[in-house]
């Protein structure tokens, strides 16, 4: 049986099992007091080591996940389909996704661009099912000097656990700087002890997690709520080759659409209805493609019913003789609705299609979604003029059709600076 | 066509029920213009059906975008279903061509369910007036069954939306002490804010033996939840109503029959069971999974698909998002299958659909 904890120090004197999604796990039961002594011992930890060395071990760990051979990998692919609902070959997808960006250099570069020195001890919370959500975090702060607590969220309760492990086997002293949790969220004096003893907290989650913690923790908490992404196909501009269905596909299969950067809408703008009915044809055919080669994840009744209820709802207005339609599989949906707007998708790869007739009518179509929109994929790219006019709509991160699922290390999550509740004092 | 579904109403014979609803389903393929594509979109015509579990169901959302009706009847009476926030802001069009016959379903299977025993109580409302609401078809059906079934012209409790408490409780203390049983019946938020009413003032009521209560629609965010159960204690501290005289109806606009729990029946007839959603003879409903819409098997918990012959001049199956589970002779409705949580980082549809 895996272990939901890993600890820096003394093994914990209690542990139960818990089943996460079934699958039994081992969990360390903290007291307020353990916490506390925990906080302190993180406070305490030996490593004093150069940022470059802290940087030169934390991409050395992150490294052994992206080696086929690495025991750690394998009991990565092993434990988290069933513990995330995500397919096998998601699974492997999701790896180096989470692990390629830890790279020495790029730690390095964005944990020591600003003069301001690391807080002491980073909580991070983490939320929802998407492999490592907060593993890039997690390495800033180490990479800064920071000790970290990573609380997992119950939908990914390991990928953390054994980073922590591979950085304990590649650098002892490092690894004593890090921690990892699981317990049930929102009570406890165990949490309480956790929310008042952070220097600050990282925070992913909705708007009311997020929210119920800034309650409890005031404003040291650095809030990640649920954001949206959409995607920019230019019919409207001269393309030596036709637009890269298979890379929109792509962008919306990863993570079955969950994460906040998976878009939930594509806009094609101008063009003949000829180049938009390709396209759409194209993008079904990826889809479907991706669904054989990336297949779906575990969807239960209610996420069936939101899609379907969707999927219903345009096969009527089609059959009521609107100029919509509606291509789907098992596993993916693509709506053709030419009118220009937004609605937040069922995800679960169901995309809806819209038209613009030109690129400055996307702040309006996304009304008042456009200040929860994370990112914007585009193609043609790059097309620095229109990357720019959507970035002054606020629009943290514009990247490539291919590319909306892969961000550096210095991506401005949330349009926060990487570094937000690494270092100390406030920074935009 | 609608003669013979009248006379199956009226004399069902069980096992006719599949042949009957494939000529329904013929009739409604030839009559019905965007039923009829979306068959022929599915593959599944006439010709290519050969049972009536077959039948291809209709979502009930459909009813919000298009005009699902058979030509060349009546015009008859257009029901309206109440209000979404999800998707496109439309309302829900049923067109029953025929309103006898919804009027000859909605009596027979309350008489069968709620008063088996041939009571004709007076009638207490918690639903708006069929005046206040002429497109609600709850409120047709309840002015229907009291005028009917009632001992009296129903009486009627809700104005402008709002319960009128105080009259209601008047009338409930005029009541107690006549011995003459009462039957209350109306929406199920409506019933609870009631409740909420007399509870706060330490008011409560020991209507006379034989009294029923009938609610329906559950609370649909329009007051804090309640368990089946907890409700169910309510009534009886409230009315001193006890659980086997309670029937909680499910039912929809897009749908002319009725389903009631069965506790009433069961009590009258000296059965101890479980109580379990009972559907009238001319109804038969599936369960189907969610995401495959295919057959559950039995025990599983499944979407509720149902087959009613009362529907004759619109779509006779129908698939609903209420999850239910074969019960008894019936199911249990279990509850909407809406409200998904985000498992990721994403905003979701359905974050926002309340």
């Amino acid at each position: 049986m895996e272990s939901a904890f890993h600890l820096p120090g003394p093994a914990p004197s209690r542990t139960r099992t818990v089943a996460f999604a079934g699958v039994p796990l081992s969990v360390a039961e903290l007291s307020g007091e353990d916490m506390r002594a925990l906080l302190a011992a993180l406070r305490a930890r030996p490593d004093r080591a150069s940022p470059a060395a802290r940087a030169r071990a934390v991409a050395a760990a992150a490294r052994r996940f992206l080696d086929r051979g690495d025991p750690l990998r394998r009991r990565a692919l092993a434990a988290l389909p069933a513990l995330t609902g995500f397919s096998q070959a998601m699974i492997e997808q999701a790896l180096p996704r989470a692990f390629g960006p830890l790279r020495e250099r790029d730690l390095l570069g964005v944990a020591t661009r600003r003069s301001s020195p690391a807080v002491d001890l980073v909580g991070i919370v983490s939320a929802g099912n998407l492999p490592g959500v907060a593993l890039a975090k997690a390495a800033l702060a180490l990479a800064a000097g920071a000790a970290c607590l990573v609380k997992t969220a119950s939908g990914e309760p390991l990928l953390a656990v054994l980073f922590a492990e591979a950085l304990s086997e590649v650098d002892p002293s490092l690894a004593t700087s890090l921690a990892v949790l699981w317990w049930e969220g929102g009570r406890g004096a165990c949490e309480a002890e956790f929310l008042r003893g952070a220097d600050s907290i990282i925070a992913y989650g909705s708007d009311a997690a997020v929210g119920a913690l800034r309650a409890l923790a005031g404003r040291k908490v650095v809030g990640h709520a649920h954001r949206l992404s959409v995607a920019v196909v230019r019919l409207d501009v001269p393309r030596a080759a036709p637009p890269p269905a298979e890379a929109a596909a792509l962008d919306v299969a990863l993570y079955d659409q969950l994460g906040c950067l998976s878009p939930q809408c594509l806009y094609t703008v101008g063009g003949s209805l000829a180049q938009r009915a390709a396209f759409l044809e194209q993008l079904a055919r990826a889809l479907g493609e991706l669904d054989r080669r990336l297949p779906s994840g575990a969807r239960d009744a209610s996420q069936a019913v939101a899609v379907r209820r969707l999927r219903d709802e345009y096969e009527w207005r089609a059959l009521g003789g609107e100029p919509v339609s509606l291509r789907g599989g098992a596993g993916w949906t693509v709506i053709d609705d030419p009118t220009a707007g937004f609605r937040p998708s069922p995800l679960h790869r169901t995309v809806i299609v819209r038209r613009l007739d030109a690129l400055e009518q996307l702040a309006a179509a996304l009304g008042e979604w456009l200040p929860r929109v994370e990112s914007v994929g585009m193609d043609p790219w790059p097309d620095p003029e229109a990357a720019a006019w959507i970035a002054r709509r606020g629009v943290p991160r514009v990247a490539p059709l291919g590319s909306m699922q892969s961000p550096g290390l210095d991506w401005r999550q949330g349009g926060r600076d990487p570094m937000a509740g690494i270092i100390q004092g406030e920074i935009a | 066509m609608l003669s013979e579904v009248r006379e199956f109403i009226a004399a069902p014979v069980p096992g006719r029920f599949g042949e009957l609803a494939l000529r329904v389903f013929r009739f409604q393929f030839e009559r019905n213009e965007p039923y009829r594509r979306f068959c022929e979109q599915h593959g599944r015509t006439p010709q290519q059906v050969d049972g009536w579990t077959q039948i291809p169901a209709v979502p009930v959302s459909a009813f919000r975008h298009a005009e699902l009706v058979c030509s060349g009847l009546p015009t008859g009476s257009v029901f309206l279903t109440s209000g979404t926030t999800q998707g496109v802001e439309r309302r829900g069009r049923h067109h029953v061509p025929d309103p006898s016959i919804y009027r000859a379903v909605a009596l027979d299977h309350f008489r069968r369910c709620v008063l088996p025993d041939g009571l004709r109580p007076r009638f207490l409302v918690l639903a708006p007036a069929l005046a206040e609401q002429p497109q609600s078809s709850l409120c047709q059906m309840i002015e229907w069954l009291g005028a009917d079934l009632g001992a009296a012209a129903p009486e009627v409790f809700i104005r402008g939306g709002e319960v009128c408490a105080e009259p209601l409780r008047e009338r409930l203390r005029e009541i107690e002490p006549t011995g003459e049983p009462v039957l209350l019946i109306g929406v199920t938020y409506a019933f609870l804010r009631f409740i909420d009413g007399c509870r706060a003032d330490g008011v409560r009521f020991r209507l006379p033996y034989g009294s029923r209560i009938v609610d329906t629609g559950g609370t649909k965010g329009r007051s804090r939840p309640m368990s089946r159960n907890g409700l169910l204690r309510a009534f009886w501290e409230t009315f001193g109503v006890p659980g086997y005289a309670v029937a909680n109806e499910y039912g929809m606009t897009e749908m002319c029959s009725q389903f009631y729990d069965d506790a009433v029946l069961n009590h009258f007839r000296g059965r101890k069971r479980d109580r379990s959603k009972l559907a009238p003879p001319w109804v038969r409903t599936r369960l189907v999974s969610a995401r495959s819409l295919a057959p559950v098997a039995r025990g599983e918990r499944g979407l509720l698909r149902h087959f009613d012959l009362a529907n004759v001049g619109s779509v006779l199956a129908l698939q609903t998002e209420d999850v239910g589970i074969e019960t008894g002779e019936g199911f249990e409705v279990l509850g909407r299958a809406a409200g998904a949580e985000a498992r990721g980082c994403a905003l979701l549809l359905e974050s926002f659909a309340q």
